[in-house]
């Protein structure tokens, strides 16, 4: 506690330094409560409060579609060129659908530009992770299924870790279509148009991806036939 | 009956099915099944695809438990994107202040060249 000189003190008997703080701590209230159509406004008209009021509201979802995507080492990179992006946007935002919702399709987009641009590496194959076929055409059982009791363990929340793990462990490829469509739930014609690639070819790839997701986490559970 | 015979038995009795499943129409293999799952969930399978979907997996106990593993995962991908829908990751120390800056600096470049 300081032991120097009296603090002064206003009309309303708080110290003077608490007046300054008022207006600063209302203005910081009503940034908050600005509703998304003044923040694009004042965004189009470049002003500073704008861009502190976006990243606030919308920063820590917009990381975590990142992370999802890029992992967390670049996702911070993804994230500044996502905001700069949507900055650099701005005006060409016809409102059809939240701003939220945009910002989302621009990090999603500014991930995908960053994985593009890595190394280009060999596609990893899925194929060791998919049901086989036997010599007769009959699908090849793994030797374990999904035991009964696996309903009580959907409300443990390790559970969804150990999802969340296991699409990680995917190939590249496969992982991005999966977390795409099933996790940030965009429909089949989005992931092709943003992937580059036929409906068809998203469809197919969505599908051994999850086959390959099933029998991952299968193996966590492994139970002995017989 | 002694196991090898009735090995043999079983045997015989694939080999019909597998036959049967790739050249009876409205039967298919497991491998052109694995072709229909993705619409069967989307809901998008035709009136036919549905029926020769439905008749496999009558007769086929391997997709049976294929399918009902498959869907056993699907629930737990809601679950996850459910749970991820409402994930916010904290911005570390610095981050935001960073971002604020990136933006004031794409502003202040679009006002040197407004043609750019």
């Amino acid at each position: 506690m300081d032991a120097g000189g009296p603090v002064s003190v206003t009309r309303e008997g708080g110290s003077v330094a608490d007046e300054a703080r008022r207006p600063l701590r209302e203005e910081r209230a009503a940034s908050a409560a600005m509703p998304d159509d003044e923040l694009l406004r004042r965004l189009k008209a470049g002003e500073d409060t704008a861009f502190e009021v976006l990243v606030a509201r919308f920063g820590g979802r917009m990381l975590a579609v990142a992370r999802r995507l890029v992992g967390t080492t670049h996702c911070e990179d993804v994230l500044q060129e996502a905001f700069v992006q949507a900055y650099r946007a701005i005006e060409r935002f016809e409102e059809r659908s939240s701003l939220g919702t945009w910002l989302h399709r621009i990090t999603v987009n500014a991930a995908l530009m960053h994985l593009r641009s890595r190394d280009r590496r060999p596609e990893e194959s899925i194929d060791a992770l998919l049901d086989g076929y036997g010599a007769r055409g009959f699908r090849a059982e793994p030797l374990w299924t999904f035991p009964r009791s696996s309903e009580e363990l959907l409300e443990s929340r390790q559970v969804t870790e150990l999802v969340r793990e296991k699409i990680a462990a995917l190939p590249d490829g496969y992982r991005i279509v999966i977390t795409l469509r099933d996790i940030e739930g965009l429909d089949t014609a989005e992931v092709a148009e943003l992937l580059d690639m036929t409906e068809g070819a998203v469809k197919t790839r969505l599908h051994r991806a999850r086959t390959a997701l099933k029998n991952l986490l299968g193996s966590l559970w492994r139970d002995a036939r017989g | 009956m002694t196991t090898p015979v009735r090995g043999r038995l079983r045997g015989w009795k694939l080999d019909a099915k597998a036959w049967a499943m790739r050249r009876v129409p409205m039967l298919c293999t497991c491998a052109e099944f694995d072709g229909f799952v993705a619409d069967y969930f989307a809901g998008r399978l035709s009136a036919r695809e549905r029926l020769v979907f439905d008749i496999h997996l009558r007769m086929c106990g391997a997709c049976r438990r294929f399918l009902e593993a498959y869907r056993r995962m699907l629930a737990l991908e809601a679950r996850l994107a459910g749970e991820e829908s409402a994930d916010e990751a904290p911005l570390p120390a610095g981050v935001p202040q960073g971002l604020v800056r990136a933006m004031q600096a794409a502003r202040d470049a679009g006002r040197r060249s407004p043609e750019s």
